[in-house]
């Protein structure tokens, strides 16, 4: 069973069993491998020399709106109710935001290799990782929040999800990582409550 | 006799207010961004006063929205992009 984080000098502090160790290292590696995933780039036109300098936003092939209903919670429009703008505006934002959440992801992806080797399981996010572990930890909980239709109007619509259903555990996740990621808001911030 | 006042066109106090902060950065409320996490990320990425950032963050909560930043354009696309690295739900919008 999972503790809440508490600080410790530098940075906060928690353990994970290898079990809970193990699943969100699942999640955080689906993360990525939906971020890396170009489904929504049109290669046809794409500069080979702008993809081999890491350029591929500017010189590849067109960035369309995402069409996964994850990926379209992860890199939204920019420009509500102007599409053109919305458009045009990826195209040079995209690149560098799929690779900063993949970076998120894989610092914390990292960080709990090392907890996984620990006798104790022992988790420790310094202060000036704190961001990265957070919008990681987000990303993963967006991305379950969609796939269970979490909404305004039913935040908790998987109460009638049976115990068999395949949603059940995504459902037991998510609340796992809910409660995760509010315990180290609180323990970096030195807060009980907002 | 007396001196007419000369007069000077004098812009209406929102009319400065738009030509100066043409453009805002808008949150939105999301049923998974957790409340504490939002006064987190208004409390380190814009280094709002955990008041502001909380009452910011009640706004978004209670009001479908909030504009929490101010000013050029391209400052406003930076920090919309910055929220979307929190997963925070942000866009544009020019300033009412």
């Amino acid at each position: 069973m999972a503790h809440g984080f508490v600080r410790n000098g530098t940075g906060v502090e928690t353990k994970l069993d290898p079990m809970e160790i193990e699943m969100i290292s699942q999640l955080l590696d689906e993360l990525c491998d939906l971020l890396s995933h170009d489904d929504d780039v049109d290669p046809s036109d794409a500069d080979p020399l702008a993809v081999e300098l890491g350029l591929e936003s500017l010189d590849n092939g067109e960035v369309n709106p995402p069409t996964d209903p994850v990926m379209a919670r992860l890199l939204p429009d920019s420009y509500r109710d102007d599409p053109v703008a919305s458009y045009e505006f990826r195209q040079y934002t995209d690149a560098a935001l799929r690779r900063g959440k993949i970076e998120d992801a894989e610092a914390v992806r990292t960080a709990l290799a090392h907890a996984q080797s620990s006798p104790e399981g022992l988790v420790w996010v310094d202060d000036a990782e704190a961001p990265s572990w957070l919008r990681a930890i987000n990303d993963v909980r967006l991305a379950l929040g969609v796939q269970l239709d979490i909404s305004s109007e039913s935040p908790h619509s998987w109460e009638d999800i049976a115990d068999d259903d395949p949603r059940a555990a995504q459902a037991a996740l998510y609340d796992f990582l809910t409660w995760w990621q509010d315990s180290l808001v609180r323990a970096l911030t030195g807060d009980d409550g907002f | 006799m007396s001196v007419a006042p000369i007069e000077t066109v004098q812009p209406e106090t929102s009319e400065l207010a738009q030509t100066d902060m043409p453009w805002s950065c808008v949150v939105w409320d999301d049923p998974v961004n957790l409340m504490s996490y939002v006064t987190y990320v208004f409390m380190t990425y814009f280094h709002f006063s955990k008041e502001k950032a909380a009452s910011l963050m009640l706004q978004v909560h209670n009001e479908g929205k909030a504009a929490v930043e101010s000013g050029s354009r391209e400052e406003m696309e930076r920090h919309v992009v910055a929220m979307h690295s929190y997963g925070l739900w942000a866009s544009l919008e020019r300033s009412a």
